[in-house]
């Protein structure tokens, strides 16, 4: 027992206590066998999982590392059943593997018979089994590596892959650093994932996870088709591929609603993939339309269902998985993680921020008092309008020309859900109104106009949730959202988190209707933040 | 004499000590005991034998098997059978109860040939076992204290006969950071220690649970030590001491006790079980200080208090309104702190979170916000966070905006009043309080036929803050309606059990009593038990019958007289006094 920084809890959770001056290399030693699940501003919380005592021992390291590391920063004794799990987690690994035979067939191997026998017998695993090869070995279906790695991870036994990454089309990129540098914690990640193989790397948003994948590229240097989340996105990144990489127009083509190319690199949205035609995916060949080496995921936590089917087959390429958030209101983390890859780097919201990479923020909540006849609707509302009651108060309108006024100057977003409301906003203060049928062109307008400052304020509804870049933009107003979504909280702040160039902090304030679900609701939206260290003042309407 | 009457009687004869030890070993719950017959139903029935049978010595065994095959054993042997109720002597002659003689019957031999296993005690490392002790000790007060807590927070039913329902098991569950099994043995180790009782069919905290949270961690773990001590009874408790650091208690138990069945409800299973929870094995490896905890040694403390978590008066509180508590806390702070923040985990490190509906509770108990502010700001060291000024800034400017009275029409049985109409009109449109069936009788008011504490209860899972006030207009307090509750009917502290027993049972010795008569009968049917019966004859004498009852109806007692060969009904109004033969 020590006076170290860290607790290990009988759940297998370790909290670390930053301000220890151990706590630094805690962190180190911890980033290899344990998931970084909350960092508010005193105590992080760490996970010790299965995947994370795996990923440590394909990395080389054994339970001994683990206890050894548990052990020199313990505070307290480290509880038995922690001890005993980590040594039967370690030991489970490796057991089994998957390889290449002779003629080029994929194999699932083990010296361990038993093990194999337990495996190639669970029902689920036997479908996607062609039969044995001698005592050591069963036949895995061409199609069904990702499937056979998803259900042997379930069944807690592991495979370690040899049977490697189809290395693709060899093409050249490179980084093109004119004027600027990849930064450390980008590098590392390149690193991280590369090592890895597959997996996903989390980031702030406006941390550079484009520059992730851009160095990503630059390492395996061959065809690459990039998934997005929409067209606006599509275009940004390819904007950001000229600008940083010694890729030319030429060599980049646009797949999405719009524009069908297919070039070396190939930028595709998540909607065109799921389009379907006459009940078929129309565009499913695009996967195998060019020998892909690498496949990016940008904000992977949106991947949509049919995206994990297809994502099933896709084993053999190396596939990297982008977010800022990985929280899913569907709780299918665990599924972004066997079919993409684990967790390979991941970063703290405030230690980037220390590092001046992304702006700091100030995140408020602003409560208004609703009129009481308003109150009286709500009280009488069925439960399921209660919500859209509250949020779409009209109270809120006089909450934000106040805001806008102590901020005036500034490049300011009105972000909302309900569209009714976002035009009466817009009405009200007479300003421009971006929504989801807002014609891409007019969107894009609007939006360089924003960047350019002829536009100091833009009312959005989701379409601006996600891979809007809009650096100057230093203060979002949020009237309503997906009700409880956290990552839809952190996706909103993530859009003033581009450094400014004066400096300036952003500010973010959530305007919530007084007792009622609306403030539940921010309370439920505002915990991801909260777990990066944002912290919110409360403030009342009336005193603004 | 019939076996029930002679074990009615040897139970009446003993001293409190002897009760306390006698139930404590033979696990009777004394909650649901009447009388001494009730008492001694419970220990004679098949079920409590079936549990007895396994904590039973070798040498017990022999004397029993001796016994049913009628010979005498000697006084030692005997005595020490009869300290547990499985033998009596009737008229100078040694016998055991029939019913255990028949669960002893299911066995092929009373003795059996087992190998034992022993394992090599020198493989383990004793401070390795010592140090797992003390986690396993420190994790077991933690979760009986969480309990207490969450008793005085939340309404729980009782579900089956004595149990807890899933949904309070698995937030303990959570809280603890554990499977559902652990948090079901806490609740069970909660009700063996008299932390929680039974009323009305629901759980309520005891006096013992209260003086519990006042305790530092050496006294908590003497109470635990304790009830395991009673548990053992006298005899196994010093027969144990034999025991070494680092060896085995299970196999020691498994060669000591050859009919042992290591299940669950076994006695067995549970000495096994306790001493894993209360820090005396780890894994049944015997800690170092076992032998002075069990024989009440002065010194265990030093021993032990070296391996539990050493206590930190400091935590953590941050932004997002949770508060860390980076160890164990002195007790005082603890208990305040709970008073007014929610558990999330508990643990080595454990987390609690402010809220409305917890700061709410801590201003029942009688603390101020201001209070609220210093003991955390103190405990903190440093300036509250903004949000945790403003909730507390907050509630208190809501506290008793609404209010849950006792009705005085006898029509309904609470009423929650507030001067905000619109809020009442929310609660009363709620569909989630529909259950309640409120009426809106005025502006100010809501009236339901529920009681108070259930409607305070519904209202509180729903989130509103609501508080409970008495005639006078005082708060009342989550801590004292706890108190309340045990002082109105359900005795907890086994001194006042015993006596509570023997006042029932001198009533129920008193003729003339139809109440006491009818149970006397019905245990007689149920025992298969014959009945001395004084009937009041036509003429104004007494005849005194001994009947074998067949049933009790329409105010007539029906039975076989065996010595006059005839089937008898007989008018309660008819029968003077009435006992069991």
């Amino acid at each position: 027992m020590t006076s170290g920084p860290l607790i290990v809890q009988s759940d297998k959770t370790a909290l670390l206590e930053v301000d220890h001056p151990q706590a630094a290399d805690a962190r180190h030693d911890l980033s290899i066998f344990a998931e970084l699940e909350r960092a508010p501003e005193h105590i992080h919380t760490y996970r010790i999982t299965r995947l994370g005592l795996w990923n440590a021992r394909a990395a080389g390291h054994d339970s001994d590392f683990v206890l050894d590391v548990l052990d020199k920063y313990a505070k307290f004794a480290v509880p038995a059943g922690v001890r005993n799990e980590i040594v039967d987690t370690m030991s489970r690994y490796g057991r089994l593997s998957i390889i290449r035979g002779e003629d080029g067939q994929l194999l699932l191997h083990s010296a361990d018979r038993a093990v194999l026998l337990e495996a190639s017998k669970q029902t689920k695993i036997a479908a996607l089994l062609e039969g044995s090869l001698g005592s050591e070995d069963f036949v895995i279906a061409p199609w069904a590596r990702g499937q056979v790695k998803q259900e042997l991870l379930k069944l807690g036994w592991p495979a370690e892959d040899f049977a490697g990454y189809a290395p693709g089309t060899p093409h050249e990129i490179a980084l093109a650093e004119i004027g600027w540098n990849i930064r450390d914690y980008q590098s590392k990640a390149v690193e991280k994932f590369w090592e890895g193989g597959s997996g996903v790397v989390v980031l702030p948003c406006g941390a550079g996870k484009t520059i992730v994948g851009a160095g990503a590229m630059s390492v395996a240097k061959t065809n690459t088709l990039i998934l997005v989340t929409n067209t606006v996105s599509a275009r940004q990144w390819k904007s950001e591929l000229l600008k940083r990489t010694s890729l030319t127009e030429d060599e980049i083509g646009e797949y999405s609603g719009s524009v069908k190319e297919i070039k070396p690199i190939t930028i595709a949205t998540y909607q065109i993939l799921t389009t379907k035609s006459k009940g078929e995916f129309a565009h499913l060949a695009l996967l195998n339309a060019n020998d892909w080496g690498l496949i990016i995921y940008d904000e992977v936590h949106l991947l949509p269902a049919p995206i994990f089917k297809m994502t099933a087959d896709l084993q053999a390429r190396r596939r990297l998985g982008l977010t800022a958030t990985l929280v899913r209101e569907d709780g299918k983390e665990g599924e972004v993680f066997s079919l993409i890859g684990p967790k390979r780097f991941d970063a703290p919201w405030k230690d980037i921020e220390a590092q001046g990479y992304i702006a700091p923020a100030a995140c408020f909540e602003v409560r208004v008092d609703l009129p009481d006849e308003v109150r009286m609707d709500y009280a009488i509302a069925n439960q399921e309008d209660r919500y859209r009651l509250a949020a779409c108060a009209h109270a809120k309108i006089d909450v934000i020309r106040s805001l806008l006024k102590n901020h005036e100057g500034e490049p300011t977003l009105i972000i909302g859900q309900y569209l009714e409301q976002l035009h009466e906003v817009a009405d009200s203060l007479d300003v421009a109104v971006i929504t989801g049928q807002t014609p891409v062109d007019e969107r894009e307008q609007l939006f360089q106009a924003f960047r350019e400052g002829t536009l100091k304020t833009l009312v959005v509804s989701k379409v601006a949730n996600f891979s809007i870049d809009l650096p100057e933009a230093s203060v979002a107003i949020q009237i309503s959202g997906s009700f409880g979504s956290r990552q839809e909280e952190a996706q909103r702040l993530g859009r003033l988190l581009r450094p400014k160039a004066d400096g300036r902090a952003a500010s973010f304030y959530t305007i919530i209707s007084r007792d009622t679900v609306d403030q539940d609701f921010a309370q439920n939206r505002q915990r991801f933040l909260a777990e990066q260290g944002y912290s919110y003042e409360i403030l009342d309407a009336h005193a603004l | 004499m019939s076996e029930l009457r002679q074990l009615v009687d040897a139970l009446r004869k003993l001293s409190d000590d002897d009760l306390r030890s006698l139930v404590a070993t033979r696990l009777i719950p004394l909650n649901n005991i009447e009388d001494f017959y009730s008492l001694a139903e419970a220990l004679n029935s098949p079920k409590s034998y079936t549990s007895v049978i396994g904590s039973l010595s070798r040498a017990q065994l022999n004397s029993l098997h001796a016994l049913s095959k009628g010979e005498k054993i000697k006084k030692p042997e005997f005595e020490s059978l009869q300290a547990l109720q499985l033998v009596y002597e009737d008229a100078g002659k040694q016998a055991a109860y029939e019913p255990l003689l028949d669960q002893l019957k299911q066995h092929k031999a009373f003795t059996r040939s087992i190998s034992i296993i022993q394992e090599d005690a020198s493989r383990f490392d004793q401070n390795e076992i010592d140090r797992n002790c003390g986690l396993a000790a420190f994790e077991t007060m933690q979760a009986l204290t969480e309990l207490i807590f969450d008793l005085e927070k939340h309404l729980i039913r009782e579900v089956g006969k004595g149990g807890v329902g899933l949904a309070d098991v698995k937030r303990l569950a959570s809280a603890l950071g554990k499977p559902n099994d652990y948090a079901k043995a806490i609740f069970a180790m909660a009700n063996q220690l008299g932390l929680m009782t039974l009323s009305n069919g629901r759980h309520l905290l005891t006096a013992e649970a209260i003086d519990w949270l006042g305790f530092d961690q050496l006294t908590r773990m003497n109470v635990l030590f304790k009830s395991f001590t009673d548990l053992l009874g006298a005899g196994l408790a010093k027969e144990i001491l034999a025991l070494e650091p680092g060896s085995s208690l299970k196999t020691w138990l498994e060669t000591q006790f050859p009919l042992a069945e290591n299940t669950a409800t076994s006695k067995i299973g549970l000495i096994l079980r306790n001493a894993n929870h209360f820090g005396l094995t780890f894994e049944n490896q015997v800690s170092s200080w076992f032998g002075l905890a069990v024989s009440k040694g002065k010194n265990f403390e030093s021993t032990l208090g070296k391996h539990l978590p050493a206590v930190q008066s400091r935590i953590i509180l941050q932004a997002d309104l949770s508060i860390i508590a980076p160890g164990p806390l002195p007790t005082k702070i603890e208990s305040q702190l709970r008073r007014f923040a929610n558990t999330e985990t508990i643990g080595l490190a454990s987390t609690y979170r402010l809220s409305a509906l917890s700061v709410c509770h801590g201003l029942e108990t009688g603390m101020t916000s201001d209070e609220i502010a210093e003991i955390l700001s103190s405990a903190f060291g440093a300036k509250l966070p903004q949000p945790v000024e403003y909730l507390l800034s907050e509630v208190n400017s809501r506290f008793e905006r609404l209010v849950i009275r006792e009705a005085t029409n006898s029509e309904h049985r609470s009423v929650i009043e507030s001067n905000d109409n619109v809020l009442l009109t929310e609660i009363g449109n709620d569909p989630r309080l529909r259950p309640f069936s409120l009426t809106r009788p005025s502006n100010e008011r809501l009236i339901c036929r529920f009681e108070p504490s259930v409607v305070y209860f519904g209202l509180r899972e729903c989130g509103y803050l609501v508080i409970r006030k008495d005639a006078d207009g005082s708060v009342i307090s989550p801590i004292e309606a706890s108190e309340t509750a045990v002082a109105a009917g359900v005795l907890n502290k086994w001194d006042e059990r015993i006596a509570k027993l023997r006042e029932a049972d001198q009533s129920s010795n008193q003729a003339g009593n139809d109440e006491v008569m009818t149970r006397q009968v019905q245990l007689a049917i149920r025992n298969k038990a014959k009945l001395t019966i004084t009937v009041n004859r036509a003429d104004g004498t007494q005849q005194v019958i001994e009947l074998e009852p067949s049933g009790i109806a329409n105010g007539r007692l029906r039975g076989l007289d065996r010595k006059a060969q005839v089937e008898r009904t007989l008018p309660l109004t008819t029968i003077a006094a009435i006992s069991l033969a």
